[in-house]
Parts: structure tokens; sequence; C-alpha cells
């Protein structure tokens, strides 16, 4: 680690005897730490965020802790001074990071910092952890909060590529993104409304309440059947959302078919 | 027992009835609601109850005493139209008093807690709140889970059918609770937090923001300390220890990523990680401010401004703060004091008691507001699941509270001034400070 860039992290807090940063937090010292941290902005920046994710490794682990800090410090500094070069900076070397081998804690890490502050330029590096089971939840989650139509189409590619949890997670996000999706998703959702696995199957009912359209609202009443109290439950529910829906767009008819739709699972 | 209240209402009366209760509390059969100058607080050293117990109000009650003991009303011999199912869900600490909440007449027909996993039989004991929620005779859940379950399991309760009291802090972030109160009104079951500040609020205070006549709110309340900053701020040094086998540690996270396992992470130390909690403010605050938000209306509103005062907050822990001032648009401020760090803001609440509200109308407002008829009483929560009227502390009021000390976390998260729109409930121009307003949850978890 350069030597400015450890003097610098020497300033953020450490861990007190009881595990937690409650002791010796000193203001100045830490604004001078991230001021040094942010030097003159996007090339210092992409050098800090280097070294500051180069020293870390396991979390909860004494040498991770300031750099852990420091780096998700860095990143809130930047959007303060709402500095687009620096931002860029700091997601490049992050991204950079994320075809490295390292420890799984690390990376899930990594891949949550850009779930913070990166952009529709994160969707890519994320979108590709979608089918790896060790980290599809977190690259879910990332898209997720990440959002638009980027996204949707990352998770909508990918969906094919996935199995076991990977779908589930894939399939799971790209429902929380419904209503970006439109009627783009209503196939794939459609697919999933009759798969053997419940929460596949509740996945794509929320998916098509999301879309919330009469051609959704259609496709949900297709099924009609629920395997246990608790899908009639969801099923109700996503019933009366579109209904809802419908209905404050002045479709009554529909609105009245879903309600009896929901009706019918208690 | 050392049983120590106060209330505004028939003493003598009080006494009378409140020896057969002693003895029923001494039983265990039932609980109390002791009003203590609004705030809801009993001790009984003797006995060592540290918690609120709630009582059973009935129409007699709510029109004269506020404490009375559920066996002088013959609730013990209730009808089998007042007697009702319960299930807990979340059974640690604030387990037991959570369920008590629910009134008397609750029979406890299941319990569920993901630490159940070596004995968990599915008729009553679960580890999936899922399998309590589809028993048809089931009325009534009472949540004790960590925070970050809350918002889900209400809302899946209410549409099963269930009427809700959930813990406080609400939910986990500022959407949530919305969606919470969303359901509420879908499903027509009743919520209610547990948390009972605003029973004890001053009704006169409530009336004159409800009238319209207050134009300006020159008011401000000042929360000094007392939310357990350090306490409850999360370790970053840990150990990664194996997972409890009695522990379901996958269901324990829900909606939250599963991390690596370290036992700090369950029970109170939940408190400690934004994954959970908010940390002490998350968990301290609904309770401090329950009061004064109801009197004064905060609870239909929302702050516009939050400026917090912090170092830097810690990605995955929550940390130490010194101070957050929220505005709202018509002059009221919530200020927010830890006394833990840094420099405390050196405010004082002022102009909270009805006198000093007073003072800002002419005479004609006055007038006007003294010809307005008084506020309904609140409901509480045995009172409310059995006229079906909407309870007290219900959702929407509930997450408009949970407001505050949301926004503040993610202030202080943020490490910047955030503009907040009430009624679009998005942070003004901070797309990556609305990331903590609307969370992703992990699969298959959803509200």
């Amino acid at each position: 680690m350069a030597k400015d860039i450890k003097k610098f992290l020497e300033l953020m807090p450490q861990a007190g005897g009881d595990g937690k940063l409650t002791e010796k937090l000193d203001e100045k010292k830490i604004a001078e730490g991230l001021a040094g941290l942010y030097g003159s902005g996007a090339k210092d920046v992409g050098e800090s965020v280097k070294a500051l994710a180069g020293a870390i490794q396991i979390l909860g682990e004494e040498p991770s802790v300031r750099p852990v800090y420091a780096l998700h410090a860095l990143g809130n500094h930047i959007l303060q001074k709402k500095d687009a070069a620096s931002r860029k900076a700091f997601i490049e070397e992050v991204t950079k990071l994320l075809d490295q081998e390292m420890p799984k804690c690390k990376k899930a890490f990594l891949m949550e910092e850009l779930q913070w502050f990166g952009g529709q330029e994160s969707v890519a590096p994320l979108g590709k952890f979608l089918t790896d089971e060790q980290f599809t939840d977190v690259a879910g989650m990332a898209l997720v909060t990440i959002g638009g139509s980027g996204a949707v189409k990352m998770l909508q590619d990918q969906l094919p590529k996935t199995q076991g949890r990977a779908t589930l997670v894939t399939l799971h996000s790209l429902a929380a993104l419904g209503s970006v999706a439109g009627e783009s998703a209503l196939g794939v959702f459609e697919k999933h409304l009759n798969d053997k696995d419940l929460e596949l199957r509740l996945a794509a009912a929320s998916g098509l309440a999301e879309i919330g359209t009469v051609k959704a609202a259609n496709a949900l009443m297709k099924r009609t059947k629920a395997e246990r109290p608790w899908e009639g439950i969801r099923l109700r529910k996503y019933g009366l959302v579109l209904a809802e829906k419908l209905e404050s767009e002045g479709k009554k008819a529909d609105g009245q078919k879903l309600r009896k739709y929901a009706k019918q699972f208690g | 027992m050392a049983f120590e209240y106060r209330t505004n209402f028939n003493r003598p009366l009080l006494t009378l009835l409140a020896i057969p209760a002693m003895l029923d509390l001494l039983s265990g059969s039932f609980c109390y609601y002791t009003f203590f100058k609004g705030d809801l607080t009993m001790s009984d050293k003797k006995n060592r109850v540290t918690r609120r117990h709630f009582l059973q109000a009935t129409s007699l009650a709510a029109a004269s005493v506020t404490v009375i003991p559920g066996s002088a009303m013959g609730f013990d011999k209730a009808a089998p139209s007042d007697r009702f199912t319960g299930a807990l869900i979340g059974c640690g600490g604030r387990g037991g008093g959570t369920f008590n909440g629910l009134g008397p007449n609750v029979e406890r027909v299941a319990e569920c807690d993901v630490k159940f996993a070596s004995k968990a039989d599915n008729k009553k004991l679960y580890t999936d709140y899922r399998w309590v929620l589809e028993r048809k005779d089931i009325d009534l859940i009472a949540i004790a889970t960590p925070p970050g379950w809350h918002a889900a399991i209400s809302i899946a309760a209410m549409e099963a059918g269930k009427d809700v009291l959930c813990e406080k802090p609400m939910t986990r972030y500022v959407s949530e609770g919305f969606e919470v109160a969303e359901v509420e009104r879908r499903t027509g079951q009743i919520y209610q937090i547990g948390t009972y500040g605003r029973f004890g609020a001053d009704q006169n205070i409530r009336k004159l923001y409800e009238s319209g006549l207050l134009k300006k709110a020159d008011s401000t309340f000042v929360q000094s300390g007392g939310v357990k900053v350090k306490q409850w701020s999360g370790k970053v040094k840990y150990d990664i220890t194996e997972i409890p086998e009695s522990l379901d540690w996958p269901m324990y996270c829900g909606p939250a990523p599963v991390r690596a396992y370290n036992a700090n992470r369950v029970g109170m130390g939940h408190r400690g990680y934004w994954d959970y909690d908010g940390g002490g403010l998350g968990d301290m605050l609904h309770h401090k401010i329950d009061k004064v938000c109801y009197a004064h209306a905060r609870d239909k509103t929302a702050p516009v401004k939050i400026t917090p005062y912090a170092p830097p907050a810690h990605p995955r822990a929550t940390g130490m703060w010194g101070s957050c001032v929220l505005d709202y648009a018509d002059g009221f401020k919530i200020i927010l004091d830890s006394n833990e760090w840094g420099k405390s803001s050196g405010e004082k609440s002022k102009n909270l008691d009805y006198r000093s509200l007073q003072k800002m109308l002419s005479e004609e407002e006055q007038k006007k507001l003294d010809a307005l008829p008084d506020l309904p009483k609140l409901v509480p929560f045995p009172e409310a699941i059995r006229t079906r009227k909407q309870a007290g502390g219900h959702a929407e009021a509930s997450a408009r509270v949970a407001l505050v000390y949301h926004l503040a976390n993610v202030a202080f998260r943020t490490g910047r001034t955030l503009n907040f729109d009430p009624e679009t409930l998005q942070v003004v121009g901070d797309d990556e400070a609305n990331r903590l307003i609307c969370q992703a949850v992990r699969a298959p978890w959803r509200l």
C-alpha cells in the first residue's frame, strides 16, 4: 500500500476491545483521512480504492476493519461532493477487482459497494454473478436496487442460464422490477406460474401483479389452484393488488373479475 | 406488591378493582395497562415485572377508568365470542410481553421461532411463520422477531385474516411501513404497534392540529439521550463461528443477506446491524416519540429536511452519531441528541404543551376551536379486535412515526442532509439515498 494511503487509513477508527467502532472517533482525523484518500479526485480515488480493497480480506478480522470502513466512507464522500468523475473511478476500480479470486465475503462486500454507489455501468459486472449460486443473492439484490431497463434486460437474459436457487433469485428480482419490465416479462412469468416449485410460482405471480396490466391479470387468473393455503393467501393478495390497480385506471369490470378470482382462495 | 401507577381517573374505584387484578397478576393470568402521565410504564420491583402490561378495556373502562382488572369485568368467564386464539412469532426476550399485549382471553395455540429448528413439530412449535398463518383457528398474531421481519410477517398475517400486534420498531426501512398500511387498509384487519405513548397524549393538542387553525407550529421536541447508541452499536470485529444446530440461520436472516454466522447478530445484538435494525435509534425512538407525534399530528406528515451530525457510517454495523435535526414544513422540529458522541445541539424542547400553542390563536380562532367536538379516544388493541374499530397505533400512523428514525438513519448512513417529500415519500434529488428508502429483499421473501 502506498505510504500516503497507509497514513490516511490509520486516521480511520479501529475496533475497540468490544469489537465496536465506538471509541476514538475523531471527527477531524476522519475528515483528514477522507480528504487524503480522495486527494484531488478521480486518479487519486482510483489508487485509494485499489489499495483499500487490496487490504480487505476476511470481514470481521481486525486487518479488514479499517479498509472496509474507509472504502465505504470514501464512496459516500464522493457522493457528497457530487463528483461524477471520482464516482466513475471508484466504480471502475471495484468492478476490476470482481474478476479476481478472493474470499467470498470480500467479493460480496465489493458487490454491495456497487449496489450503493454503482449505476447502470455496474449492471453487466453484477449480472454475470446471477448464475453463480455463491453470489446470486448479492447480484440479484444489487440489480433490483440499481433498477432500470438495463437491470431488467440483464435479468431476462440471464434467467435461462440459471438453475436451482439462481433461478429463483433471478425470477424474484425480475418480479421486483415487474413494473419496469412491463409486458416484456409476461411470457417468463406465465411460464413459471405453474412451475412445480412453490417459490417460483409465487415469484411469477408477484411479477404479474407488478406488471399490473389487463394481460397480466388474465395470466394470473389462469392459476386457479393453490397447492397449499399459503399459496392461496398469496394468490388472493396478487389478485386484489391487480384489481385495485386496474380499478384505479377505470377498468372496473376487470377489477371485478379479479376480485371474484381472489375470493376463491378464502 | 409495589405497583405504582397514576391515572387521571377514579382513584377509589381503581383501588377497589385493583385488588383482584393484583392477585391475577401474581398468578400471571393477565396483564395491565397503566398510564403514567401519558407514558406507559409500570414498576413492580417486588415481582420484577419490568415492561408495560396491557389492560383489557371495556366500554366502561374507556368511559371512566383506565385501569380495570379483567377478572373484575368477568373476562375469565367471557363468552366464547370474547375469547381469541393467538400465535407468537418471535419467542425471544420480548415475546411473552408482546403476546400479553394481545389482551386477556387469548389462548396461545402456536409459537414460532427460528431457534426451534431442533424441536419444531408444525403443530404447536414452528420455525416458519407461513405455516402458522395457514391455520384458520388462529385469530391474532403477536410479532416479536427482529425488525427485519416485522413488515413481511405483519403483511402476511393480515392477508391471512389475522389481526396483528407488532413490536417496535415497526419496520426496517421507510417504504415497508407504508406497505403495511396499504395491507391494513385493503384487508380491514386490525394492526397495532407495540408501543403506547400516544394513548396518554393530550387530545386537546391533537384537536388543535386537526382543526387546521394552527397555521405555523413553532414547536420543537428534543430527544436528549436515552437511545442507547453505543450499547446497540454493532461489532465490526467478530469471530465467525459454527451455526448452532437449534438455529435456522437462513430463516433468521430472512429478507436480509445471509452473512457468515457470528453470535453477535442473534439475540439482542441484532440491533447493531443494518440488515435487521437501526441501532439504538431504531430500537428505542418509537417509544420516545409516539406520544409527541400523535399529539402534534406528526403521524400525518413527514419531515422535509433531515440534517445529520455524525461520523461516517459503517456499511454493515450501526454506530455512533451526534445529532439529527428533522424539520417539518409547518415549522415543527424534532431534534435528536445522542449525548454519546460529539457536541449536542444545545437545543431544548419548546411549545409542546397546549397552553403554549393556544397563545398562537386569536380570540376568534379559540372560539372556533372550542365549538368543535372533542376527538374520540384512541382505541386500544383488545377493544379494536372486538369492535373492529381502527386501533390507536394503526399502521399508517405508525409508519409516519417510524419515518423519523428511518430518515435519521438514512441521513447518518449517507452522511448528508436530505430533502424529503412527504407525499411521494422520496428523498429529493438523491437517488442513492432512495436506495435506502426502499430496499431490495432476499428471495423468496417479499412483502
